[in-house]
């Protein structure tokens, strides 16, 4: 059913979906040491600073998360991104001309993967994963196609399109896996500032600080709650999913700062995949449930199932949202990581 | 299980090779019969035990026993009394509802490799479903079901209008043809609405392979009736149907008025495959596999085509819906698959191990 599964990815089970086509390339990726490289996010940073061209004139080379050196004549004006990178551009001062993936919701309102970028100010090229309306996006002229990846993932360039898009213009892509939060926005900054903005700025500045401080707000919570366990899960229909902390960037980033979060023991592409039986096998004092409107179960909806219904912290009410759509940068994951230590200030830790 | 009555009643699979008799003539058959009813309700019986006791979580069959009799607030009971006990019971009902249904078809059409999806009813309902997460909005399962029964009863009131239209009223291959065609139709809005908006295919790519989990049990409550009635209907049309068998023109002879029968044959198919789809989804080869077998285990009669049918469907939907939980734990695979594995080999087998019986 190959019909049914590209419009599928876009409706929001994104990491899921992929977690199948991921596991296609899995065996690849542990055999060619790839996955060692996107671990460590520190590779390939210091390449990004030295081919930054300050100057709007003369030659320009970046080398991306898959160290792929793209040179270009001169600073690429017009970039072209998936709406994540996009988001994270936008917030450094870099306004993408063209936007693929998702950036509304299925009622019509600014989907909230999409960040503060202005979609009045920008025209999109495709929605769906590997969705390309190619003279749209040929009419843009862009210089530069920048996206995120997953592993070996190419996030909304499945290798169907990558060569057709690619002969537009040179794809620039950052890995995300298994990198935290921080790390992936100083690189999305090193992007930024390759393509002329001031990470530095004022604003950004303030962001940053923003930002840092509502981190030291989580550590001090966690520190507060020294023993509660938070277990990081998504529910549908077939499946209950426990987040792997070593593949998702924010939640790794919340260990980091001090939370005790459930590792699943068998975790694939990001999430171990239970039945709904086998729901209850990971019990924690804090529950942070999958927030994202389109695909998963609402709360409501995971109270059919008596696994969920009778885990420990539902029962205590300790059950929060994992916002797994807000893109990484200072100014949009701020609130996360305020929401968070709310939520974990309030919480008890003598649920299990 | 359908293994151990086939072997059971293996006297008389010689016997089904010979030409159509009356079976009033043959007592020995229904001596067969009073073994081999007996043993499929055992066998059917203990898969409904199995579907109760086993899962991706191990619960010790003992500990299953007595929180069946005496239900507490454990996490057990929980996964006993709220997930198990109910996929059993779709599976039940849905299993017997696609059996028959399928036995009505083939019947029916003379055709031994029609299906209930032969007239349409799964695109039907599956239009149903998409319009309904798509367009209105609606995604709690007591909400779509009711237009997935709809659009099966609607595409299947279409394909009888076109098939009866012109010469000769509804015969076998006009309704296939019209059902072709229809499903094809239906199927290309299906993936115009699912092209334009993606929010629909959360719960249609679930529902769509076919799952005893789908609903919640008070869904099956609302929807048995509907297939109640179509049992009670296909087992009064099955008599009807051995006439049918031997042509139209024999039938006619007899007194039997094909249309009618057609008509009241067709409806009860509807009922049944249309509520069975609108609970489970379009789970494809129960209907198709098991007349078949039951064809292997009782001869031509259709009356005990039909009984059989209904005692080896739900055995073979929960057979594979407890595989399912075991194969792949801590995960469960959709019944609608695991049917579909273990029914294409074995349909390719039934196929060739003898010419399929001509109806």
């Amino acid at each position: 059913m190959p019909l049914f599964r590209t419009p599928a990815i876009e409706s929001g089970q994104v990491a899921r979906l992929d977690r199948r086509r991921f596991l296609a390339l899995g065996g690849a990726l542990a055999a060619t040491g790839l996955l060692a490289a996107c671990g460590d996010s520190d590779k390939g940073k210091g390449s990004g600073k030295n081919g930054s061209g300050k100057a709007a004139s003369g030659p320009w080379t970046f080398t991306d998360d898959r160290g792929k050196k793209i040179s270009l004549p001169k600073r690429p004006e017009r970039i072209v991104a998936q709406s994540h990178p996009a988001a994270a551009l936008w917030d450094f001062g870099i306004q993408p001309v063209g936007l693929f993936g998702p950036q509304k919701t299925a009622d019509g309102r600014t989907s909230p993967q999409i960040g503060n970028v202005d979609l009045s100010k920008t025209t999109s090229v495709g929605t769906a994963f590997g969705e390309f309306q190619m003279e749209k996006l040929i009419s843009l002229k862009p210089d530069l196609i920048v996206t995120i990846a997953y592993g070996p993932m190419v996030w909304y360039i499945p290798e169907e399109v990558y060569k057709k898009v690619q002969e537009v213009a040179p794809i620039a892509v950052i890995q995300l896996m298994g990198v935290a939060v921080p790390d992936a926005v100083k690189r999305f900054g090193e992007l930024a500032a390759a393509l002329g903005a001031d990470p530095e700025s004022a604003e950004v500045k303030k962001a940053k600080a923003d930002f840092e401080k509502a981190a030291a707000g989580v550590t001090a919570a966690a520190k507060a709650k020294k023993g509660l366990s938070v277990a990081v899960v998504s529910g549908t229909k077939e499946n209950f999913f426990v987040a792997d902390p070593a593949f998702h960037g924010d939640v790794k980033y919340f260990q980091q700062l001090g939370l005790d979060i459930v590792k699943p023991k068998k975790p694939e592409a990001g999430f171990e995949t239970l039945s709904w039986e086998e729901a209850g096998r990971y019990k924690a004092d804090l529950v942070l449930e999958d927030a994202r409107p389109e695909g998963g179960l609402t709360h409501r909806q995971l109270g059919a199932y008596p696994t969920w219904k009778g885990s420990p912290a539902v029962k205590a009410g300790q059950v929060s949202d994992w916002q797994t759509e807000t893109p990484f940068t200072y100014q949009r994951f701020t609130k996360v990581l305020n929401d968070l230590a709310a939520t974990v200030g309030k919480a008890r830790t003598d649920v299990v | 299980m359908a293994i151990l009555c086939f072997v059971l009643s293996s006297s008389q699979n010689r016997s089904a090779a010979s030409p159509v008799r009356p079976p009033e003539t043959v007592p020995r058959r229904t001596c067969v019969h009073l073994v081999a009813v007996p043993v499929c309700l055992i066998v059917l019986g203990l898969l409904c035990l199995c579907s109760i006791a086993l899962g991706t979580k191990s619960i010790a069959p003992e500990r299953v026993l007595e929180l069946l009799w005496s239900p507490d607030s454990s996490e057990e009971s929980g996964i006993v009394h709220q997930m198990r006990v109910p996929r059993t019971e779709f599976g039940l009902v849905v299993g017997a509802a696609l059996g028959m249904a399928g036995a009505l078809m083939q019947g029916l059409t003379r055709n031994p490799l029609a299906d209930p999806g032969l007239l349409g009813v799964s695109a039907g309902a599956s239009l149903g479903v998409v319009l309904t997460t798509g367009l209105l909005g609606i995604t709690a399962p007591q909400g779509y079901v009711w237009f997935a029964f709809a659009g099966a009863l609607a595409a299947i009131a279409l394909v009888y209008a076109l098939g009866s239209a012109g010469k000769g009223g509804a015969t076998p291959a006009k309704l296939a043809l019209a059902g072709a065609a229809v499903t094809a139709l239906l199927q290309s809005l299906v993936n115009a609405v699912l092209l334009f908006d993606a929010a629909a295919l959360g719960d249609f790519r679930f529902w769509v392979v076919g799952s005893l989990t789908g609903q919640p049990a008070e869904v099956l409550v609302d929807v048995l009736p509907f297939i109640a009635v179509g049992a009670v209907l296909a087992a009064a049309t099955a008599p009807a149907l051995n006439s049918l068998a031997l042509g139209e023109g024999v039938a006619t002879a007899l007194g039997r008025n094909v249309g009618l029968v057609r008509l009241r044959g067709a409806a009860a198919a509807t009922l049944l495959a249309g509520g069975a789809v609108a609970l489970c989804g379009p789970i494809a080869f129960v209907g198709l596999v098991i007349p078949q077998l039951a064809r292997l285990l009782t001869g031509p009669d259709h009356r005990w085509i039909m009984l059989y049918s209904a005692l080896l469907g739900p055995s073979l939907l929960l057979a594979a819906d407890i595989a399912g939980r075991l194969i792949a734990r801590p995960d469960e695979l959709h019944v609608g698959i695991v049917v579909t594995v273990i029914g294409a080999p074995f349909f390719i087998a039934l196929v060739r191990r003898r010419r399929l019986r001509e109806l």
